[in-house]
């Protein structure tokens, strides 16, 4: 299991922690997702042999909220 | 309805976007979706244009796409003009009306059957245990239907740490309730060792009562959403646009960065840009107040909604949808409403107070009468629940509202709108009042101040001046004509017109060739104007714009244009300052021009120079040192009144000011700002007299109830144990005294209505 937090500066409300939560959550092989609106941060437990964090990455760009950091 | 199969466009209203992230989030999902070939979704507008090809999908399957991702379509495009908040207003008045009839429904009848026994009026019945268990049919429905928004809106005080006016009621009638039953269940038993007397019909009274304040209370409250609408409302649904060096007319939402957009005279411009093609006049006015139309040639910039008045042009778009200038008013008027903080309303500072007070008295009585007199355990606990019971003051709940609904009347009669009691409220807590310039102090339309012949002859001056522009709709003209008029002169009609766009106009009066306009057009006429400089110099100084007037290619005279002050302007900042309030002028004007005015309008404090989208920041700040209330007109004063704790919004001005503001102004006049916080002070002292009306019976027969006159033998048994009838009595009287003391506000004196003649019509 990969641990990783990320900065994501676009978040700027309930929704778009809702919208990284619930499509990142579906990439099969992530384990869990957690955003924050004020910090702009988000969590991400993956499990590193079903998939890469290059494809969680490339997820975040494509729904608006590109990962920093 | 059947599903058409070919290419179609379907527009869906969105609800539940919050920032543009959430309308790329839509568009995505509907874009993911089989059958949609296109989609843009529009933040500002809040609108899905959806793109269907070859496709059976109908609007509820893209429904449930943009639910799924969170947010919401409205159904009918009728409903989109209703925002979520009307919607929940609308739900929440009629809630409040079902279950005031419920409890007038049963409470009615409770007290009839209550009284009628207090009366003796039932005869064997009286002591029937199955009255008592009727009442308790009657009672609890009330207690726990009607009364449930106590019990929740008095534990979230409670849990917030203070005791509100909810904790009050929702206390006072459950201990009536709780009593009440242990009591009838005893008498069932034939025991009196609870007591002899139910108080059913107390518990459901006091809540039916406050009911119906609450649901005055809800009817009487503000909308806020509408501004928005309005502001919506001032784009064009649609832009023509030049696309492969065609013009198209294409929706609002399609415009892009870069397009070549085409405007008409007439025209709304749709979004912003900078012009690149043509001339023209723009008024300007919606978003800065400013009357005069503003000249523009290619390199100047163009705000979206503003309206083209004579020439046709091409420009540019630089901004389009969330980022243009209309967008970020919306955006403003959202956040400054949203971010407005509710005010402890009177009657619940009092409670905070009360609540603890009364608790305290009732635990006192319950310990002196058990340990002190040793009265016994049962009697001293029947006493303690008497304190409670008639500690609840059910005109309480009408305290407010009463006084609110006959302020606001008496307030309508006299052209001023409060648009909320919390307004009304608030209004007599302002310590600064902003105004507005251009239309607000000032008409906001150019008046000739001073005429200035080279020879003396000021009459024929501005007899040619406004016979030369007799023929021109500039708003100068039109103010040298009304000038000319007003004197009494003769205006011929000439005989050759034409209007210099930006300089003004030249004209063949009666055969002699007259210029009148700007500076530029004297000297681009090769005018030598030498002789009149130091007057022009004079009249710049004095913040006006100075008018030329030539005669067969000589410079004979001046005219001075200014913004006039409106009538009443001045004495209403003289009354604002002899309350001891701080007024302060707040305009996007020059320095010079706004202390010009100011002087002349008695203000000391200016604040000059404001872009439009500061007038909302500038607000912010001098609430940091008050209670501030701001006077405008225009939709760039929109957020700047939505920001201030009480927006007064100028009748005449736009629409979208009244929607931001807390208060309308019938009447353009200023005097009806003094006058509007007199108001509210007059309001305010009724319902504090009121909230003393309505505690002072209950307060009086709370020794009753503790027992203090029981060993006094010669009073009846009536005052020396608390009978039900007692607690009626005083529900009645504080009622009456409650409401007879509210409509005493409406011939209540208002010292500065006398001094402000002729607005009583």
């Amino acid at each position: 299991m990969t641990n990783k937090t990320v900065t994501a500066p676009s978040i700027s409300c309930g929704h778009c922690v809702a919208t990284i939560e619930r499509e990142v959550g579906e990439l099969n092989g992530v384990e869990e997702v957690k955003a924050e609106q004020v910090a702009k941060t988000v969590k991400i437990s993956w499990d590193p042999d079903t998939t890469d964090w290059v494809v969680i990455e490339e997820l975040m760009t494509e729904i608006g909220h590109p990962p920093v950091g | 309805m059947t599903p058409d199969v070919r290419e179609r466009e379907v527009v869906l209203p969105i609800t539940g976007m919050t920032c543009v992230n959430c309308a790329a989030t839509v568009e995505r999902a509907l874009r993911k979706t089989e059958g949609v070939s296109e989609v843009s979704v529009n933040f500002a507008t809040e609108r899905a244009t959806v793109r269907l090809t070859n496709s059976v999908l109908e609007k509820a399957d893209l429904t449930e796409v943009v639910s799924r991702v969170g947010f919401g379509v409205l159904e009918a495009e009728g409903e989109a003009l209703e925002d979520a908040e009307a919607a929940g207003r609308r739900a929440e008045i009629a809630d409040q009306t079902k279950k005031f009839w419920t409890g007038v429904a049963f409470a009615g009848p409770l007290f009839v059957l209550s009284m009628a026994r207090d009366f003796a009026l039932l005869g064997a019945w009286s002591h029937a245990p199955w009255v008592n268990w009727l009442m308790f049919a009657l009672a609890t429905p009330v207690q726990f239907y009607v009364g449930w928004d106590y019990y929740v809106g008095g534990f979230k005080s409670l849990r917030a740490g203070s005791a509100n006016m909810d904790v009050l009621v929702a206390l006072g009638s459950s201990v009536a309730w709780i009593y009440s039953v242990v009591v009838a269940t005893a008498l069932t038993m034939g025991s009196v060792a609870a007591g002899e007397h139910v108080y059913f019909e107390t518990a459901a009274l006091i809540i039916t009562l406050i009911k119906l304040g609450k649901l005055l209370e809800v009817r009487a409250k503000g909308q806020t959403g509408e501004a928005i609408r309005e502001l919506m409302e001032l784009q064009p649904d649609t832009a023509r646009v030049v696309r492969d060096g065609v013009e198209v007319e294409v929706s609002l939402a399609d415009v892009l960065v870069g397009d070549l957009v085409s405007v008409r005279p007439g025209g709304r411009i749709p979004v912003d840009g900078m012009l690149e093609q043509g001339h023209s006049t723009i008024d300007e006015s919606m978003l800065t107040g400013e009357s005069m139309p503003v000249e523009k040639g290619p390199g100047d910039t163009v705000t979206g909604a503003t309206v083209n008045r004579v020439g046709a042009f091409q420009y540019r778009a630089t901004k389009v949808g969330a980022d243009t200038a209309l967008a970020q008013v919306i955006r403003l008027v959202r956040e400054a409403q949203g971010s407005k903080a509710p005010i402890q309303r009177l009657a619940d500072r009092v409670a905070s107070v009360f609540v603890p007070v009364v608790i305290g008295l009732a635990l006192a009585t319950f310990l002196v009468w058990w340990l002190a007199v040793d009265a016994g355990f049962t009697p001293a606990l029947i006493r303690m629940v008497a304190v409670l019971v008639i500690a609840c003051p059910c005109a309480l709940g009408l305290a407010t509202p009463t006084a609110v609904m006959v302020g606001t009347g008496r307030g309508a009669r006299m052209g001023i709108l409060f648009r909320s009691s919390e307004a009304l409220e608030r209004a007599r807590q302002v310590d600064i009042v902003v105004l507005d310039k251009t239309g607000t102090v000032t008409k906001g339309e150019p008046v000739v101040h001073t005429v200035h012949g080279a020879n003396g002859n000021d009459a024929e001056l501005l007899a040619l001046a406004a016979s030369a522009e007799m023929r021109s709709e500039h708003p100068i003209s039109l103010a040298v004509l009304a000038a000319a008029r007003n004197r009494g002169l003769e205006v011929q009609e000439p005989s050759s017109f034409e209007a210099v766009v930006g300089r003004g106009v030249t004209a063949t009066v009666q055969g002699v060739d007259v210029l009148v306009g700007s500076r530029r057009l004297m000297t681009e006429n090769g005018i030598d104007t030498a002789a009149l400089d130091p007057e022009e110099a004079r009249i710049e100084a004095l913040a006006q714009t100075p008018l030329w007037v030539a005669q067969d290619g000589h410079a004979i005279g001046l005219l001075s244009v200014a913004d006039a002050l409106k009538d009443g302007s001045r004495e209403a900042v003289g009354q604002l300052r002899a309350a001891g309030l701080r007024v302060v002028m707040l305009t996007g004007d020059r320095e010079t021009t706004a202390r010009a005015v100011a002087a002349e309008a008695g203000i000391d404090e200016v604040i000059a120079d404001v872009l439009p989208d500061g007038k909302a920041e500038a607000i912010k700040l001098l609430q940091e040192t008050g209670v501030v209330a701001m006077v405008g007109d225009g939709i760039n004063d929109a957020p700047a009144l939505a920001q201030s704790d009480v927006g007064i919004a100028i009748g005449t001005g736009a629409d979208v000011a009244m929607e931001a503001a807390d208060v309308t102004l019938m009447r353009g006049d200023l005097r009806s700002v003094p006058l509007a916080f007199e108001l509210s002070r007059a309001t305010m002292r009724t319902i504090e007299q009121n909230l003393f009306w309505a505690f002072f019976y209950n307060v009086v027969l709370i020794p009753v109830a503790a027992g203090t006159l029981y060993s006094f033998a010669f009073l009846p048994m009536m005052l020396r144990t608390l009978h039900p009838i007692l607690a009626a009595v005083a529900m009645a009287f504080s009622s009456v005294s409650v409401v007879g003391n509210s409509l005493r506000l409406r011939r209540a004196t208002l010292a500065s209505e006398k001094t402000f003649g002729g607005l009583r019509s």
